[in-house]
């Protein structure tokens, strides 16, 4: 069809509209706060969003820079029943000292994936002083 | 999937789902048409459409093709949950066409469903999840633009088509089918308007900031779209109708047309920068 021409070109022109924008959601909140230092090793790290996440698709890991290995436990989960929140438990690390790195990828429940890590340290010593 | 993929595959989603919508309002108030090829057409399109958006959508959120990934995906989040309901319904539309489109209760039936299927597409929306005080009115503006974009995008290709078959009718009949869309699409861009300023507001544009960040870029483009698409439909309201000679309606038909394809020219860009637009973080 002739006028089916016009059509076509607009639609090539329009798909060459690429890579605009890139989606993003943020963390808002987290317990510990990154690059903070704690006085004992908590029990949990708590993400906190700025859209509500779609929780069997968001993950956290807590990783030990210091000493290896990952002592987060079990499924991420909502904290509080919060829909923009996660957390995970955590075990202790193997000394008292240690640098913690907390890795996290969610999806929000309008499909945007966000994802991002920082560190915390564990000291007693130096939050004493 | 990175480049544009997602948002292109979303914005024709977008595309589909309300120009099936739009073409199910045509039918039932402007030319008050039987059961029509077309619109079953239509109806395949916009369940192919949707698919593969699920499909590509999942594939993103799980970085994976492997079956059983993307089935969890569908089955275990809000969002697989409303867009595979929607195929699930646009599928069964397309399978019933021919005895619902046959029956005058049953194009009432696809009608309801096509605007359902627009409402399962928006469920999950920036502002179909948003939280906060502006949340409420920011879906609601949502729900009402979409509506009123399925029932001009709609109306424009249906009208398109319309004007391109070749019938024995009586004179004048082309002239009061242009006539009654006229009205119908005025009534639609004045909500569109409405709903869209209404929209941006609650999703955290603000007029001092259109240059601010990505989303209100992307609301600003829309808007010059949206601008240059009435540009042509008023020359199609203020001059081709107003010049009418019915002695020659074939005429009138063919400039109506040229101006009609002119706007869904135009109208499938606003629907592609939609599609980046869902895809991109609001600031609010």
């Amino acid at each position: 069809m002739r006028n089916a021409r016009p059509l076509l070109v607009g639609t090539l022109a329009l798909v060459s509209f690429a890579g605009v924008a890139e989606a993003h959601a943020h963390l808002k909140t987290s317990s510990p706060e990154m690059d903070s230092t704690v006085q004992e090793s908590p029990k949990e790290v708590t993400l906190t969003f700025s859209e509500p996440l779609e929780l069997s698709m968001s993950k956290i890991e807590v990783e030990d820079v210091t000493n290896g290995g990952i002592i987060s436990e079990g499924e991420a989960h909502a904290a509080a029943g919060k829909e923009n929140s996660l957390q995970i438990n955590l075990h202790a690390p193997k000394t008292p000292k240690a640098k913690l790195r907390v890795i996290w990828k969610v999806v929000a429940k309008d499909t945007h994936k966000m994802s991002g890590k920082f560190t915390f340290d564990v000291s007693p010593k130096a939050a004493a002083k | 999937m990175n480049g544009g993929v997602l948002e292109v595959l979303r914005g024709i989603d977008f595309f589909w789902s309300h120009v099936l919508f739009g073409g199910f309002v045509f039918a039932q108030f402007v030319t008050s048409a039987r059961s029509s090829r077309r619109l079953r057409t239509l109806c395949l399109a916009a369940t192919g459409a949707s698919l593969v958006w699920l499909l590509a959508c999942a594939h993103d959120m799980v970085e994976s093709w492997a079956p059983a990934d993307l089935w969890k995906c569908i089955g275990q989040t809000t969002f697989g949950q409303f867009c595979g309901g929607q195929g699930i319904l646009l599928l069964a539309m397309s399978l019933f066409y021919p005895i619902l489109g046959a029956r005058k209760g049953g194009r009432w039936v696809l009608l309801a469903g096509s605007q359902v299927s627009l409402v399962l597409g928006n469920l999950t929306s920036h502002a179909a999840t948003a939280t906060g005080n502006l949340a409420a009115l920011g879906f609601v503006a949502e729900s009402l633009h979409s509506i009123a974009v399925g029932v001009w995008s709609g109306g424009l290709l249906a009208l398109f088509g319309h004007l391109a078959e070749r019938r024995t009718e009586p004179v004048g009949h082309t002239t009061e089918v242009v006539k009654k869309f006229s009205r119908l699409a005025m009534a639609s861009v004045a909500v569109i308007l409405a709903s869209g300023v209404t929209l941006g507001y609650a999703e955290g544009v603000r007029f001092e900031h259109l240059l601010a960040n990505d989303y209100a870029n992307l609301v600003l483009g829309k808007f010059g779209l949206y601008t240059l698409a009435l540009a042509v439909a008023g020359v199609n309201q203020f001059v081709h109708l107003r010049s009418f000679d019915p002695t020659n309606e074939e005429q009138v038909a063919a400039r109506v047309r040229r101006e009609v394809g002119l706007e869904i020219v135009v109208v499938i860009l606003l629907f592609v920068v939609a599609g980046f637009l869902t895809r991109t973080s609001p600031p609010g």
